[in-house]
Order: structure tokens, then C-alpha cells, then sequence
């Protein structure tokens, strides 16, 4: 191991120790060490998401520039976003903007967002029809039974309300014990792989940041 | 100064020399005879075992047994001298150097028969002569170039056979030790008195005249016999006769006139021999005879076992032209591809006599008959030394030649001399020591490639026992499985190469379900929102997790700060605000201040949205809260608004001191607000903010209000006490707000989610039998056509 690899390392488990120690002793040089280590790393994370929308139109840019299929759609969100990034800055600042700013989110991205999030309910409901012709199988009957018995459980039926042995029991059984149940499962799983994740960095035998 | 003849060229070097100067062959022998070959066996005398290793180490390295169709190769035999005997070695010294006679002139003189087969009339004398048969075969087969002393050799015996004297004294005029001659002689069945001119003209002259010279003390009783013979032969002119033979004839008181080619048949070195009379019989004697030297009376006369075995050469000529079309595998050796000349004595001698593997040259057998005892008497000579290093090439060279496949079987085993046992290859040697083999395994073939071979094939036909081989069927054995597999193999074959035509595209496509399905979701959800109706009841069954959320929000103080998380999506905000919508309208009515947090980028604005549009009431009553905006960095950002929230989120949204608000005020961390409120539709956001905020919290309850679809994960924590409640989707805002009688979203989004619902479940339903039957008819109908 090189001595970059070396010292990367060392700040890397020094670092995890502060913070973690940080949760443990409540000392005052621990809490302020450990919270301006959170602070650099809210930072850098801030700083990455910068990156990230810089990075964005480069790839549009080059597009454009390329004359690639789709320039024209590339062309708008460059403009979309520069429009909203500018009115972003100068909300704060210059009230006028601040309605615009309002404007530009409720009148396009909420809508928008909103709309695709109602084609997945349409997608959903016709994958659902589909299924048992293109795959007809004992799970894919169970996949499709599971769905009829939670929807009927959740949503009232017309004029009738609850629906009797689906409502209070099929319902509630499938959502706080079946998928409870694999959800918890789950959780401890991630539970342990972030221990044995963070465990390993400690020690460094993971070293993401760089180094061998 | 002496000089010594090359044993390889016979040229002269002086006697210093170690090598010959011309050919470079050793003068010298580095070793003498081994004293064990040079004890002579004698008539009587058992044959004693000699170790072979002296024989190996005269033996060429690469010498081995010629198998059949293999060529012979050439060996030198310069390595043989040093086992020369003593006295060939004397004889050789005393020898005058050779007269320019080359064997090829001396070997057209030779008047032995051409061509002879073994027959089995010709045995005894063939066994007689084994020993000579392996010289001349060497001879004959090695074809290179023979040394001086050999040529010598041959030249003393090859030249002026036929124009010698005939011997006529016949086999009964011979001594009584003399009878083993004869006996051997007639073993063959022709007397010889019956062609006493063959024998004359066949019996080498040189070896006549060394029994001559042997007669010489007795000059008067050799000189009868043989005088009226040379009369009635034409004498041979005087004038071919050598000097040498002349002054050998001085010499010879009682010696007849010689013939005209006996001078140029004897070499000079046994020309010498007979010159000392007192010494060559001495040295003469034990070379053919070991008993008492024989009767003297008939000195000039050709030894009868010379005689006879003209006679079987003779004998055995008739009989292989008669047998030629009965032995056509058998032939002259087939050593005569080089061209050199071959002296036809030793080619015919060896021709005549049986190979020696088959007819051993010596029969020791105690029990013998009588025929063979003349035979043993006549090889209880001493063996030249340098014949019996001979011996083995010629076992080994006719070994593999044809003419063993004449060899008859009904010839009886017998002991053999330990030098002739030594001699023999270790097939035999084995064959003999073995266990006995079954008589049919030594069956010798007697044609094609394998001809001469003993043993290689087995004697019944067949490896194994004979066995009628079973029958089957030839029809093949198909199942009606392997039937319909192939059926159906065929029939994808024939319709690969049969052309489909082209069907016509269903105008159905999945565009048109997805807007019937779209049609039909958009109807049943705008059909309340239009009509005004209300078409589904009020919820009966309220959720367990309802009764927590409002016995906390309760308990919360009037004017309580309220910690707001909006994390939550665009696309959900619909769901999300008609369940947080009656939560948040309930905490409002109860006067507490609100804080507004996000860790999307997105939420502060739907935090602004979300009051605008579901509590106008409030605001236009001097609402209090204040946007803290976007926390960046995730999970690290709740850890830092957790560990100290001034510190982390210290301007509003419009660049205000966050904690100089009204809203705020007293807040400094994060256990002093009453309660945390997350609004989330995404399960890792929710319990990042309850794993993070955990250690800093303290009392404050943590109330999650949160999407349908991440109800599975968040609900342990709710189960394991994590979190104090919980509302869920619409439903739990519609429980919520339906327990706190003031209709809202939840209501009039409430019959449209029961319609939707009813209508996706209707279509599920349908579509997925509908599809299920399709599926199953294509698949029997695959079925059948398959």
C-alpha cells in the first residue's frame, strides 16, 4: 500500500471513529468533532448534486453540438433548467421572482410528476390483465390474486362499503403479517449488511474512496 | 623386421603397428581366447556349460536376431580375431601373404553345388554341417568384404576341385574309425559308391590333402589307394601349379601328382602347414579328429563325409527342384542383393545343410540312435574359437530365413553342446526351460507375411472358444415414443422448408387496450368529481393506527412547536396531502407552530403547496411556521439537523434567521419540539429520519404519515414502538379525517379511489381469466399441432 492509499485510509477510519464515537460519549470535543465532519460531508454531498447538474449539460450540450437524435428535447432542458436555476437564485433575493418560482414548480413539475405517477396505475392495471396470457403460471395466478384481495380490502366498494372477510381480515393479514413480515425481514438485512459495511471501512478493508 | 598382415585388408604392416596403416583395423588383439573356449571337446566328453558372457562380449553391439523380411546388415567381423585360437593364430603367422588371389577368382572355381534344400533325406548330413552352414551363410549374407585370412581360407579350398584325383576308396575300404564318416554319410541314404565322381568333384580339395598330410608319417600305405584314380581323371597341367606347391611336392616323399588346381586352392598358410611334417601332424590331427589318427592306408582318398556330403548336396538339389512347387517361400538366401561375389562353396554348403536352429549341430543325446553317433564323433573336434564366434550371427541370420520353414517337424530334440546352447537364441532357450506349451502353440506358419513365424497365431481359429454368434434382429426396435419423436421431427422438418404466407396484423395492438384501460380508470374516477354523488359509504373498520395518532396529537400543548418533514415526491403529493391534509388541519385547530424541514429538493415547495392548498383557513388566520427549506446530504444532513438543527438549517427558505422566527422560537434543538411529523412516500426516507433522529429525539413522539406503498416497511417500527403513529394513504386519511367530522380531500378523493378501484379490480379480474383461457387453448392447441 502506498502512503496516499495509507493516509487516505487513516482519515477514513479516523473519521468513522469520531462519528461514531460521537453517538456513544457525549463529550463536547466528540459532538462538535463529529458534527463538522457531518457538516463536510452534507457539504461535499451538496456540492456532488452541483456537480451532477453540471455534468447534465455538458452531456445536453454535447448533444446539441453533436446534432444527435433528440438535440431538440436537450435544447429545452437546457433552457428549463437554466430558466429555473436562475429564478431559484434571484428568488430569495428579488420578490417578483419568488411567484415565478411557485408558478414554474405547481404549474409543471407537480403536474407533470403527478401525471406519470396516474400511466403507472394505467400501465399496472393492463400488466395485471396481461400477465396470465403471457405467463400463465401458479405465481403469477397468486401474484394476481394477492392484488385483487388487496385492492377489494383497501378501496370501499360502491354503495356497499367495506367489503366483509376482505376489509377486516384478508386485508389487514396480507399488509401487517405477510408483508410485514418480509419487510422486516428485509430491514434486518440491510441493518446488518450497513454494519458489516461500516465495520469493514472502519478497519479498512473497504476502501471505496481509493486505494488498494 | 616381420611384418604383420592386416586380418581386414591382409596387407603388410610392420609388426610395431598396432592398427593397420591402411585399413586401420587392429593388428593386435586387445584380449586372447578365454583359455574355457579353447578347451577342445572331445568324443565322449560331456559338453560342459560355458557362460555366454564371453560370447557377448565378442558380439557387436548391435547385433540381434534378423527376423523374417528383414535385411541383413553388414558387420564387421575384425572384432572375431581376438578369438581366434591359438593355433589358427600360429597357422596364420607362419602363412605366406596372399598371391593377389582375390576370392572372387577363386570362387567360380568352385565346384559345389549351386542350389540345395533341405529334404528330410538329407538330414543327418545337414546336421553335420551345421556348423559350416552358419559360416557360409554369414558369408553369403553379410556380402562384405571378407579379410585376407578368410579369403585364404576359401581360396585353399575353393580352386582345383574338379581336375583333382578323384579318391575312389569307398566306404567300405575306409578304417573302422573312419566308419563315422561314412555312417554320417549314409545317413543320407545314398551310399556314397553310388557317385564316387561327384564326391571327386565336389570334396574340397584342400581339406583332402590336409588328411593326406596327415597320413605322411605313413608314406607307403597312403600311396596305394589313390594311384590308378588320378590316371583315368585328366590331370591338370603342371604349369598352374605355385611355387609354393611345388616346394611342397619336393618335400612330399610318398604324394601323389597333384592336381592341377590344388595348388591355387590351398593358401599358404595351410600350404606351410603340411611342409613340417613332424608338426603338422601334430597340429593337424586334433583339428578333425580327436581319436587316434585313422587308418593310413588311403591318405590321397576324400574324407566319406565329404563324399557324402556331396551326395546330399547333390541329393538335396534333385530334391528341392522336385519340391520347388511345393516350397515356393523357400529360396537361396537373401543375402545376394549387394552383388559382391559369393563363394559358391559356402553359399552351397550352407544352402545344404538345415538351418541350425532347427537341426542343431550337434546332437549330444545320450539315447541317440546309431546314425547320429557318427555325427558326434565327428564333432568331438575341437571347435575353432573363431567358429564359434561365428556361430551366433549364423543362428541369428538363419533364424529368420525362409528355409526354416522347410524345416521338417518329425527331427527329435537333442542335447546340444553348451558352446551350440549358448549359441542359440533365447526364444528356444526359453521355450525349452519353460513350461511345456501346448503342442498346437508352436505352429510354425508356413505362408504369407507371417511365414517362418512359430507360435504367432493360434493354432484353432478364433481367440476364444467357438460360439455361434447370437442373431439380431435386423428390423429396428422403435417405441411409439421414439415413433411420435420422429413423426414429429419430420413434420419440422418439412414445414422449415414449406412457405408461410404472410397473415395479416391484427389491428389490435396493446396501444388500443392501454386506452380502453385508460378510458375506462379516467371515467370511473372523474365520475364522482362530476356527478357530486356520493356513491361509497363511510368507513366502518378504522385502522388500529388511527387511535395513537390522535391520542398523541391530543396531548400536545397548546402552541407547540411542530416539526414538519416533507419528504415526500410530486408525483404522490396527491395521496400524501388528502392523508396528511386532516392530520395537519387537526395540529393547526390545537395552535401549534410549525417548522418546515425537507430533505428533497422539492419539498420546501410542496411544504408552501401543501399549506396553500389544503389550509387556507389557517393561513388567513395568521398561521405560524417557518420554511427551513432543503437539508442536503441525506441520511448525514438528518444526523446534523438531529445533532444540532440550528446549525444546520439557520436561514429560511427566503433567507430569514430560521430560529428568530415566531414559529421557532425556544427551539433549539431537536428534542424541544413536541412532535416530529414525517410526510413520506419513500420507506428509506422514513426510517433514516426515525434511525438518525433516535439519539437526539428524546421524548418527542415521531408521527408518520406516509404513502400506501411504504406502509410494509415503516409498519415494524410503528409495531416495534419506534414510532408513536401512523397514517396510511388514503384510507388512513380518510379514517382520520372521517374521526375528526369535518369532510375534506380525503372525502372527495374517496369515492373516486373506491370507483378506480372497483373498475382496475373489474378489468384485473376479467383480463386476467380472459388471458388465462387464451393462454391455456394456445397451449393445447400448440399441443396439438406439435
Amino acid at each position: 500500500m502506498k502512503l496516499k492509499g495509507l493516509f487516505s485510509t487513516a482519515v477514513a477510519v479516523l473519521c468513522g471513529l469520531v462519528v461514531l464515537a460521537g453517538y456513544f460519549v457525549r463529550l463536547d470535543i466528540l459532538v462538535n468533532a463529529s458534527n463538522t465532519l457531518i457538516t463536510w460531508a452534507i457539504l461535499l454531498t451538496a456540492f456532488a448534486i452541483l456537480l451532477g447538474i453540471i455534468n447534465l449539460l455538458i452531456v445536453h450540450v454535447g448533444k446539441i453540438t453533436r446534432k444527435q437524435k433528440g438535440g431538440f428535447y436537450s435544447i429545452i432542458l437546457i433552457f428549463a433548467m437554466l430558466a429555473t436555476f436562475a429564478i431559484g437564485l434571484l428568488a430569495p433575493h428579488f420578490p417578483p421572482a419568488s411567484p415565478a418560482f411557485d408558478f414554474a414548480f405547481r404549474a409543471v413539475q407537480l403536474p407533470v410528476e403527478a401525471s406519470l405517477m396516474a400511466l403507472l396505475a394505467v400501465t399496472l392495471t393492463y400488466a395485471s390483465i396481461r400477465l396470465p396470457r403471457r405467463r400463465l403460471s401458479v405465481f403469477s395466478v397468486i401474484f394476481i390474486i394477492t392484488g385483487l384481495l388487496v385492492l377489494l380490502g383497501t378501496a370501499p366498494l360502491p354503495f356497499l362499503g367495506d367489503t366483509p372477510l376482505v376489509s377486516d381480515t384478508l386485508r389487514p393479514t396480507i399488509a401487517q403479517v405477510l408483508a410485514a413480515s418480509g419487510a422486516r425481514g428485509i430491514l434486518i438485512g440491510v441493518a446488518l449488511g450497513a454494519l458489516a459495511t461500516g465495520l469493514r471501512v472502519l478497519f479498512g478493508a473497504d476502501r471505496p474512496y481509493g486505494g488498494k | 623386421m616381420a611384418d604383420v598382415h592386416c586380418p581386414m585388408c591382409g596387407k603388410p604392416n610392420p609388426e610395431e603397428q598396432d592398427s593397420c596403416q591402411f585399413c586401420g583395423a587392429r593388428l593386435k588383439p586387445l584380449t586372447g581366447a578365454t583359455p574355457v573356449d579353447s578347451q577342445p571337446i572331445r568324443a565322449g566328453e560331456k559338453p560342459t556349460k560355458r557362460p555366454t558372457s564371453e560370447f557377448e562380449k565378442v558380439k557387436p553391439a548391435d547385433e540381434g536376431p534378423i527376423h523374417a523380411g528383414e535385411e541383413p546388415t553388414r558387420k564387421n567381423t575384425g572384432e572375431l580375431e581376438r578369438s581366434l585360437p591359438s593355433w589358427l593364430k600360429s597357422l596364420r603367422k607362419g602363412e605366406e601373404p596372399p598371391q593377389a588371389e582375390s576370392p572372387a577368382d577363386a570362387s567360380p572355381d568352385l565346384n559345389l553345388p549351386a542350389e540345395s534344400q533341405p529334404t528330410p533325406s538329407a538330414e543327418s548330413s545337414a546336421e553335420s554341417l551345421d556348423w559350416l552352414a552358419g559360416l557360409g551363410s554369414a558369408a553369403a549374407e553379410d556380402e562384405e568384404e571378407v579379410p585376407d585370412w578368410m579369403a585364404g581360407l576359401r581360396g585353399a579350398s575353393a580352386p582345383g576341385l574338379e581336375p583333382e584325383a578323384p579318391t575312389p576308396a569307398e566306404p567300405e575300404q575306409a578304417q573302422p574309425e573312419q566308419d563315422w564318416m561314412s555312417r554320417l554319410g549314409g545317413e543320407a541314404g545314398q551310399p556314397p559308391a553310388d557317385s564316387p565322381e561327384q564326391t571327386v568333384e565336389s570334396a574340397p580339395d584342400w581339406l583332402s590333402r590336409l588328411s593326406q598330410e596327415a597320413e605322411k608319417p605313413q608314406p607307403a600305405e597312403t600311396a596305394e589307394a589313390p594311384a590308378g584314380e588320378p590316371q583315368e581323371e585328366p590331370a591338370a597341367p603342371e604349369e598352374n601349379l605355385p611355387d609354393w606347391l611345388d616346394a611342397l611336392k619336393s618335400k612330399s616323399t610318398v604324394s601323389e601328382e597333384p592336381s592341377p588346381g590344388s595348388g591355387n586352392d590351398l593358401p599358404d598358410w595351410l600350404s606351410g602347414t603340411p611342409v613340417a611334417p613332424a608338426e603338422t601332424d601334430a597340429a593337424a590331427a586334433p583339428v578333425f579328429t580327436s581319436e587316434p589318427p585313422p587308418a593310413r592306408d588311403a591318405p590321397t582318398e576324400v574324407p566319406d563325409w565329404l563324399s557324402q556330403l556331396q551326395s546330399d548336396v547333390r541329393a538335396a538339389s534333385d530334391a528341392e527342384e522336385q519340391a520347388e512347387e511345393f516350397e515356393p517361400a523357400a529360396g537361396p538366401f537373401p543375402a545376394d542383393k549387394s552383388g559382391e561375389p559369393i563363394p559358391d562353396w559356402l553359399s552351397r554348403v550352407d544352402q545344404t545343410a538345415p538351418p541350425a536352429a532347427s537341426a542343431p549341430a550337434l546332437v549330444m543325446s545320450d539315447e541317440g540312435e546309431s546314425p547320429v553317433e557318427p555325427s558326434q564323433a565327428a564333432f568331438s573336434l575341437e571347435t575353432p574359437d573363431w567358429l564359434s564366434k561365428l556361430r551366433p550371427d549364423r543362428s541369428a541370420e538363419t533364424q529368420g530365413s525362409p528355409e526354416e520353414e522347410a524345416e521338417p517337424e518329425n527331427l527329435e530334440t537333442a542335447d546340444l553342446p553348451s558352446w551350440v546352447q549358448a549359441m542359440r537364441p533365447v526364444e528356444s532357450v526359453i521355450s525349452e526351460t519353460g513350461p511345456s506349451a501346448p503342442d498346437d502353440a508352436g505352429a510354425t506358419e508356413d505362408s504369407g507375411p507371417l511365414a517362418g513365424l512359430r507360435g504367432v497365431l493360434p493354432s484353432n481359429p478364433g481367440l476364444g472358444t467357438m460360439r455361434k454368434p447370437p442373431a439380431y434382429a435386423i428390423k429396428l426396435q422403435v417405441s411409439d415414443n421414439q415413433q411420435r419423436y420422429a413423426a414429429h421431427l419430420e413434420k419440422m422438418v418439412l414445414e422449415e422448408g414449406r412457405a408461410r404466407g404472410l397473415t395479416p396484423a391484427r389491428l389490435t395492438s396493446n396501444r388500443v387496450w392501454r386506452w380502453i384501460i385508460s378510458i375506462i380508470l379516467i371515467a370511473a374516477v372523474l365520475l364522482p368529481l362530476v356527478s357530486g354523488r356520493q356513491f361509497t359509504p363511510d368507513m366502518k373498520l378504522l385502522p388500529s393506527e388511527w387511535s395513537n395518532t390522535s391520542t398523541v396529537l391530543n396531548e400536545f400543548p397548546a402552541d407547540a412547536p411542530i416539526l414538519l418533514v416533507f419528504d415526500y415526491d410530486p408525483a404522490l403529493s396527491g395521496e400524501l396531502e388528502a392523508s396528511a391534509a386532516p392530520v395537519i388541519d387537526h395540529v393547526l385547530f390545537l395552535g401549534a407552530r410549525l417548522g418546515l424541514v425537507s430533505t428533497a429538493p422539492t419539498g420546501p415547495a410542496l411544504a408552501e403547496q401543501f399549506l396553500e392548498s389544503t389550509q387556507p383557513y389557517h393561513l388567513e388566520t395568521g398561521l405560524q411556521y417557518t420554511n427551513l427549506g432543503y437539508l442536503a446530504g441525506g441520511p448525514a444532513g438528518i444526523l446534523s439537523f438531529a445533532t444540532d438543527p440550528v446549525a444546520a438549517a439557520r436561514l429560511t427558505v427566503d433567507g430569514d434567521p430560521a430560529w428568530e422566527t415566531t414559529a421557532l422560537q425556544g427551539v433549539s434543538k431537536l428534542s424541544d419540539f413536541a412532535a416530529v411529523i414525517i410526510l413520506t412516500d419513500n420507506a428509506d426516507n422514513g426510517r433514516i429520519w426515525i434511525e438518525q433522529t433516535r439519539a437526539f429525539i428524546g421524548e418527542t413522539p415521531i408521527l408518520m404519515i406516509i404513502s400506501a406503498q411504504a406502509e410494509p416497511m415503516i409498519r415494524p417500527y410503528d409495531d416495534s414502538g419506534q414510532i408513536q403513529g401512523m397514517v396510511t394513504g388514503l384510507v388512513g386519511g380518510k379514517t382520520y379525517e372521517q374521526s375528526y367530522a369535518a369532510p375534506g380531500l380525503a372525502r372527495r378523493y374517496w369515492d373516486s379511489f373506491g370507483l378506480g378501484a372497483l373498475a382496475a379490480e373489474i378489468m384485473i379480474a376479467v383480463g386476467g381469466v380472459l388471458g388465462a383461457i387464451m393462454a391455456w387453448r394456445a397451449r393445447k392447441q400448440a399441443g396439438e399441432e406439435a
